[in-house]
């Protein structure tokens, strides 16, 4: 039976989107991107998320504008917040594989679950699938693919894209994976999205 | 349509645009702002165009403003079809489309042309965004290099403005701005945002030539300069002012307190040169001797010995002895 999930809100406006939702955010401004992040990332904390920021290519920059925008204040101290470099969430052992990501994700809403956290929040910076990683060229297929894996976890996703470092051609094929994406502050219904089945036969058909 | 129609194959058919389609022409203008080059835009527009029914292949053209795009295919091509992307005044390129036919692409031209229109408005947005940054990088240098002549020159600089009293006599002012250099040749710290009043108390009754000087030139707006003796510092100063706004002048003043002591010293080095001068007798002009005794006539008509005379009328003693050959004379063998 298809678990029921809550709505929650997402730090941007009032609006609450049920628990797993899968979010792409393609910015240019590394401004617009903190701010988005921190207002994201604080609304999970709101309501006792457990927040995972994986963060590319090191975590020490991150940290930094993570604590002063209050979301990274208690990483030291609890683990509510963590934040990971991103290259070793995705790519463990130097291989980007869809089903491992689709494994870490789920071990890491059973970890957060058995602390009785109130749901799981997650947010990568994705610049390291542009670094000829063995097996990133699976990323759209991954990103089709966890459009199952969020939903069935409770999951809530934002994968941010810079615009600054992905070609135009590929943020269309991004945008067609993603069933919300946000926009200047507000998470929208994003129109090019392709169910996983549609994009998967049609983009990634051997 | 009936099958005996003769117009059948040129009507469109009786379809609208479908919405998911409208929906992603609505939403690529939302994306493309994320975009920050117009090559990524073109990118994205030459991929998401394809999406739209009975369009089998899309070139985007986007350039720079004011760069004369190459002219888009012949309209009459029943198979291309091709949207501008412009302003009233400018053209940022085109969206040339290869189309299945014309009726498969017509329920979306309309809408393909506005997006053209929306991307001609984002380009020059982002156009005049660029222009406006190059002005205030421009900006920002000069002011760069105007702030390092502020901090390094040697002069002491003060941006003031003007107080008046009731009946608009100029009674005190505002240190807006003030070098290092006012700082080290005043010896006043922490003066920006003070009144000179309170930074130097009794300044307007020690030196009210100021508060003139500067009144009429803020007044006037005809810069002056002057060298003042300011007794609150004990200071000479050699002041420029200026007026840079309504009710503000700029004063940029030397210490010469140093020059004008050696003006001083110079001064009275060359009193007493002339002191002493004037001590010391000299002889000039004509003086009446006679030819055969070489006695002297002095301003009295009396003859005097020429060695009587010369002491006299200088400083000058005499010694006597005799010469060899008056002594030849004197004293023959």
């Amino acid at each position: 039976m298809k678990p029921v999930r809550p709505d929650v809100p997402l730090g941007f406006t009032r609006t609450k989107l049920p628990a797993g939702t899968h979010m792409c955010f393609v910015y240019d401004s590394e401004e617009e991107r903190r701010r988005v992040m921190a207002q994201y990332l604080a609304a999970g904390l709101e309501i006792g998320e457990r927040v995972a920021y994986f963060a590319d290519p090191t975590v020490e920059g991150a940290l930094d504008w993570l604590s002063e925008a209050g979301v990274a204040a208690c990483a030291g101290e609890s683990r509510q917040v963590q934040v990971s470099p991103a290259e070793s969430v995705y790519c463990p052992g130097g291989r980007f594989s869809p089903e491992v990501m689709f494994e870490t994700l789920r071990e890491f809403r059973r970890e957060s679950d058995t602390a009785h956290y109130n749901g799981v929040r997650v947010s990568g910076e994705m610049g390291w699938a542009l670094r000829g990683i063995p097996g990133s060229d699976r990323l759209l297929e991954y990103e089709a693919g966890v459009n199952y894996v969020l939903p069935e976890t409770g999951i809530t996703a934002m994968c941010q894209y810079d615009a600054n470092i992905w070609d135009g051609a590929t943020i269309l094929h991004i945008l067609r994976v993603h069933p919300m994406m946000v926009v200047h502050g507000h998470v929208v219904q994003n129109p090019y999205y392709m169910t996983p089945e549609e994009y998967l036969r049609k983009y990634c058909a051997a | 349509v009936p099958p005996s129609d003769p117009h059948r194959d040129a009507r469109p058919p009786d379809v609208g645009a479908g919405a998911p389609v409208l929906g992603r022409l609505l939403s690529a203008l939302v994306v493309l702002e994320a975009l920050p080059t117009t090559a990524k835009m073109a990118e994205f527009l030459t991929a998401a165009l394809l999406d739209v029914p009975g369009v089998t292949g899309c070139e985007v053209r986007l350039g720079p403003a004011c760069v004369p795009v190459e002219e888009p295919l012949d309209s009459s091509d029943p198979h291309h079809f091709t949207v501008r992307v412009e302003t009233g005044g400018r053209s940022y390129g085109a969206f040339v489309f290869e189309i299945e036919s014309e009726a498969a692409a017509a329920p979306y031209r309309p809408f393909l042309t506005n997006l053209g229109a929306s991307v001609a408005l984002l380009s020059e947005n982002r156009w005049q965004r660029s222009q406006l940054e190059r002005v205030l990088a421009e900006v920002q240098v000069s002011e760069e290099r105007y702030r390092g002549l502020f901090e390094a020159m040697l002069e002491g600089f003060s941006y003031c403005r003007m107080l008046y009293d009731d009946q608009g006599q100029a009674v005190d002012w505002i240190y807006l701005a003030v070098n290092p250099a006012f700082e080290q040749l005043s010896g006043l710290d922490n003066v920006t945002g003070r009144r000179v009043t309170e930074a130097i108390p009794g300044v307007r009754e020690s030196s009210p030539e100021l508060f003139e000087i500067y009144g009429r030139v803020v007044a006037t707006g005809v810069p002056e300069r002057f060298q003042i003796e300011f007794t609150p510092l004990s200071l000479w100063l050699d002041i420029s002012v200026v007026k840079p706004a309504d009710g503000c002048f700029v004063a940029v003043f030397e210490n010469i307190t140093a020059r004008k002591k050696a003006e001083a010293d110079r001064e009275r080095l060359i009193d007493e040169l002339r002191k002493t001068l004037d001590e010391v007798k000299t002889l000039r002009g004509f003086i009446p001797i006679c030819a055969s005794c070489k006695k002297i006539r002095d301003d009295e008509g009396y003859w005097t010995q020429v060695e009587t005379y010369i002491s006299e009328h200088s400083n000058a003693e005499f010694s006597h002895g005799i010469c060899p050959e008056c002594m030849g004379r004197l004293y023959p063998r």
